[in-house]
């Protein structure tokens, strides 16, 4: 069991920009953190800088207070998962469990006894004399788990274990591995780039981006209180609806216009300017019978009923964000609502929805968030 | 189905020319050698021909040259199979880095083997040239500070069989070597990284997961190096002519030596059934090796590529 620090920890390929870039980030002894990000932000390097199997250009990395730099994958007593599971093809699942365990020179009753505890862990127990090219996906990475587990590590490291099965296996490989980790009790780092993985799995989420981490909190702290542009773009199917806001003043005070709604700003953004606005899909509501909220009337572009609720593009009052990050199933120029699923709707239809105005984000010109 | 026997009509005109070139030029000669050996056909003898049953294979088994032939095509086998291997190995591993220049080391060490091994034979007579004024000689006397004293390699009796050894693994290293170097490199990274987190330092990383992967790479060099071994013939003929007194004599030199220095026909080729049973054997424990391992690899999800996600 170990804490683990990252200080300043920047790793660059020869002639290339930072892979990653003044990453600072400490994980309490027992956590279970994921780094989540897009496809090459940098996740697997960060993961292979703390295994050893990197070297950081700049900057120190700490296991229980220890700078460990300078120290050979062999010494740091890491486990790793690796995303192709890497075992070792002529050995079978048994010799790949003890593996670990005869490197360090355990003794073979004890090698043994741990390989069979292993094996109950992971109901591997049929599979033993198997090879790995006998196996199934999920087999495979039940076996590299195990590999890992089988020898008390000072951290798990975890680089997309999941992202070879299918959804329905990672969805209960998945709860596997939260259980067993808070049963192990060992500090976890674990890779991603599936927010709803991240979002499930995590104590604590940090959302990294082109080698720079952008924000660390809980999933609930991300996903209610996005601290930037990009964050609150990528969190949420479908995302924030991110639009640039234009400032008005009127005798109330300051708002925005959406539309036909006038949304004031909260006082607790002070003095400062958003240049702007994010809504979730959930910030405009159906349910406003007292008619507090400020309305607005949308057109329907497009419907995506999922059973107990209906994702609704409509037409966009408010220019979007350019920079916005791509997202899967997004109309252009649109603003997606989640509503539920009890009235049906059809593309050109109005339809008029309150503002929950206190769910409305706000972002500065460099899209940092504000309040 | 309809298309599955003009399938095979297809197959048949396709492999037509090479079968014909096999049943020409490999499989009816034998046939002609297996029945020529229960005769005793020799070229020029006034004698009648006639069937002698395995008389020629009684003379070929007490002939001491022949005898001699395959004991010195063992002990040939015996030393050059491992060594040759070993040196393959190392200079595999030596080479198999990402440094500027290492195509060029690569091409070096590959260049005798495109050679012909009658030059490489002349060379190495050269080298091996006897008196204090020889390549090896004033080497060995060198590497001695003057003990060595100089000899004939190849017209002593001691030295003849390990100078056309090293003749041989001279030339063949480098083919293997490159064998082994296409092996290496299809190991795949990620074991290695695998193995140090799981606390395997270099030497057990050799012994874990290079040795094991090489399995099947080696396992080919090893037979075939073992069949080049029974079929010495242009080193011999050209540096030693199986002297002195048949210490570096071979199966197929003393085969030629039968068909053409001699004219025993029939001798010759009851020696060359003895060989290729000799092969044959050597060629069906390379099957039963192989048979056993499937192909290494890396051991994750094949359907899909590693960067198809992140
Ligand atoms: N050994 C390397 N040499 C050069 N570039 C590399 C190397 N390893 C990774 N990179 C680059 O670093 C970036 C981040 O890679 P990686 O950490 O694997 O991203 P992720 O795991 O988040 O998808 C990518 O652009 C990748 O091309
Ligand atoms: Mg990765």
């Amino acid at each position: 069991m170990a804490q683990v620090d990252f200080k300043n920890v920047s790793k660059r390929f020869a002639d290339v920009n930072a892979v990653v870039h003044d990453f600072s980030l400490c994980v309490p002894d027992g956590e279970l953190l994921v780094l989540l990000g897009p496809s090459g932000c940098g996740k697997s390097t960060t993961l292979r800088l703390l295994a050893g199997l990197e070297q950081p250009t700049d900057g120190e990395i700490l296991l229980d207070g220890q700078v460990v730099n300078d120290w050979s994958p062999q010494r740091r007593n890491v486990a790793m998962v690796f995303q192709n599971y890497a075992l070792y093809p002529h050995m079978s699942v048994r010799q790949n469990l003890a593996f670990p365990l005869r490197m360090r020179r355990q003794p073979r009753v004890e090698i043994a006894a741990k390989v069979d505890e292993t094996a109950r862990l992971l109901e591997l127990g049929a599979l033993l004399e198997r090879k790995p090219a006998q196996l199934s996906g999920g087999q495979r990475q039940r076996v590299a788990m195990g590999r890992a587990l089988v020898r008390d590590p000072a951290v798990f490291l975890m680089d997309e274990p999941l992202s070879n099965l299918d959804a329905k296996l990672r969805v209960q490989l998945r709860g596997e591995i939260a259980r067993l980790q808070q049963r192990l009790g060992t500090t976890t780092l674990y890779v991603t780039h599936d927010q709803t993985e991240a979002m499930t799995l995590g104590h604590r989420v940090a959302v990294m981006q082109a080698g720079v981490l952008q924000q660390l909190g809980s999933p609930q702290e991300l996903y209610d209180r996005p601290s930037n542009l990009f964050v609150a773009g990528f969190l949420g199917s479908p995302p924030m609806n991110l639009f640039e806001a234009k400032v008005q003043r009127d005798a109330q005070g300051a708002f925005v216009s959406f539309g036909t709604a006038r949304v004031p700003l909260p006082t607790a953004l002070g003095a400062d300017a958003p240049a702007y606005l994010g809504l979730r899909p959930e910030a405009l509501r159906h349910d406003d019978p007292e008619g507090v909220l400020p309305d607005v009337t949308l057109t329907v572009l497009s419907v995506e009923p999922l059973g107990y609720e209906q994702i609704v593009y409509l037409t966009a009052p408010l220019a979007p964000v350019a920079s916005a990050p791509e997202t899967e199933a997004e109309v252009k120029n649109s603003v997606a609502a989640r509503l539920p699923a009890d009235y049906p709707l059809s593309a050109g239809e109005s339809i008029t929805l309150g503002i929950d105005v206190d769910k409305v984000r706000y972002f500065d010109r460099n899209g940092e968030a504000l309040g | 189905m309809a298309w599955g026997s003009s399938d095979s009509r297809a197959a048949g005109v396709l492999i037509a020319p090479a079968l014909a070139g096999l049943i020409l030029f490999i499989a009816l000669p034998f046939v002609l050698a297996v029945g020529m050996s229960f005769t005793n056909l020799r070229l020029g003898s006034p004698l009648p021909l006639e069937f002698t049953g395995l008389r020629q294979y009684a003379r070929v088994f007490a002939d001491v040259s022949v005898q001699r032939a395959f004991l010195n095509n063992a002990v040939f086998a015996l030393v050059v199979v491992p060594v040759q291997t070993a040196l393959a190995l190392l200079l595999a591993l030596a080479l198999n880095r990402r440094v500027r220049g290492m195509v060029v080391l690569r091409a070096l060490f590959f260049l005798p083997v495109i050679f012909p091994m009658s030059l490489v034979a002349v060379v190495w007579i050269l080298i091996l040239a006897p008196g204090p004024e020889g390549m090896m000689n004033s080497l060995l006397s060198l590497l001695s500070f003057g003990h060595w004293q100089p000899r004939d390699f190849l017209h002593d009796a001691m030295w003849a069989l390990p100078a056309i050894m090293l003749t041989s693994i001279w030339q063949g290293v480098g083919f293997q070597m490159v064998v082994l170097l296409a092996g290496l490199q299809a190991i795949p990274a990620q074991l290695y990284e695998a193995a140090a987190v799981d606390g395997a330092a270099r030497w057990r990383q050799f012994r874990h997961v290079t040795l094991p992967q090489l399995r099947n790479p080696l396992i080919f060099v090893v037979v075939v190096t073992t069949i080049l071994s029974f079929r010495v013939f242009d080193q011999v003929r050209i540096m030693t002519r199986g002297g002195p007194n048949d210490a570096t004599t071979t199966a197929i030199f003393e085969t030629v030596r039968s068909a053409f220095d001699r004219a025993q026909l029939a001798k010759a080729a009851a020696i060359a059934v003895v060989f290729f049973v000799v092969v044959l054997l050597l060629t069906l424990m390379q099957k039963r090796l192989l048979r056993q391992q499937p192909a290494p690899g890396i051991s994750g999800t094949t359907e899909r590529p590693s960067d198809a996600t992140c």
